[in-house]
């Protein structure tokens, strides 16, 4: 029989103090599931925060609020993160994002970092909703 | 995030920052203008502890890559020091562990600021 995996959520506004709440979250399941690696927390930790980041800065400067989900589900072998924000559609391709070329770039390495430490990291358009997925394969 | 700026024990010219918490952009623009007030006060030979820096992102790697651009105008570096394992992963992926050099200890990286 296969144990029911453990389940978190939150609803917040995207605004930068979401990055701290989905840490706590994060925090909240390590906590119930210490089988996880460090290895494993770690870089589920840092896809989250690296999307989460990237729906913060495309949904700012817009006057109305957008709200995010995010539903966390720890498995026996896995462990996912779906989020959702209300905000306009983006164009986003995991499989082109990579590192710049530029030593000293400040910025673009978001989505190449995601991509880089979790099995799945995608994007798509539902409704009137974005959603992300984040999936990582656990070490046994 | 919590910031406080101690000097160097053998040197007392270089600035240390310690950086306790999570680095993210949440707390980046407040270490972006430590950094400038700190060159702009004359110390532009700087050390970043993050023996306590529980977590970094891109934004955090951004702001430290501009900290570095800063006090390197101004003559100087920075140099990071005792960095924790998930800033060691985060520095391995993205290459910056070549430009940023984290240092075992203060000392060290004081000594060769």
């Amino acid at each position: 029989m296969r144990p029911e995996p453990l389940r978190l959520a939150l609803d917040a506004p995207a605004r930068p103090e979401v990055l701290d709440a989905l840490h706590d979250l994060l925090g909240r399941a390590w906590a119930q599931c210490p089988a996880v690696t460090g290895t494993d927390r770690m870089s589920v930790e840092l896809a989250v925060a690296e999307i989460a980041a990237n729906i913060v800065e495309h949904t700012a400067g817009t006057d109305e609020q957008i709200d995010m989900t995010a539903g966390v589900a720890v498995h026996s072998d896995r462990v996912e993160v779906d989020l959702s924000d209300s905000g306009d559609p983006v164009s986003v391709d995991f499989a082109a994002a990579s590192l710049p070329d530029d030593e000293l770039a400040e910025s673009g390495r978001g989505l190449a970092l995601a991509r880089a430490v979790v099995d799945e990291v995608s994007y798509a358009r539902d409704g009137e909703l974005n959603r992300w997925r984040i999936m990582r394969r656990l070490v046994p | 995030m919590e910031f406080h700026t101690t000097e160097g024990v053998e040197d007392e010219a270089v600035a240390i920052i310690h950086l306790k918490g999570r680095l993210t952009m949440v707390s980046t623009a407040e270490l972006r203008a430590l950094v400038t007030d700190t060159v702009g006060d004359g110390r532009n030979r700087i050390v970043v502890d993050l023996s306590d820096t529980d977590f970094i992102d891109s934004s955090g790697l951004g702001a430290l890559i501009a900290g570095l651009k800063t006090a390197r105008q101004a003559g100087g570096d920075l140099r990071i020091a005792c960095p924790t394992e998930q800033v060691e992963m985060i520095l391995k992926l993205t290459n910056l562990d070549r430009v940023l050099r984290p240092y075992d200890t203060v000392e060290g990286a004081v000594g060769a600021a």
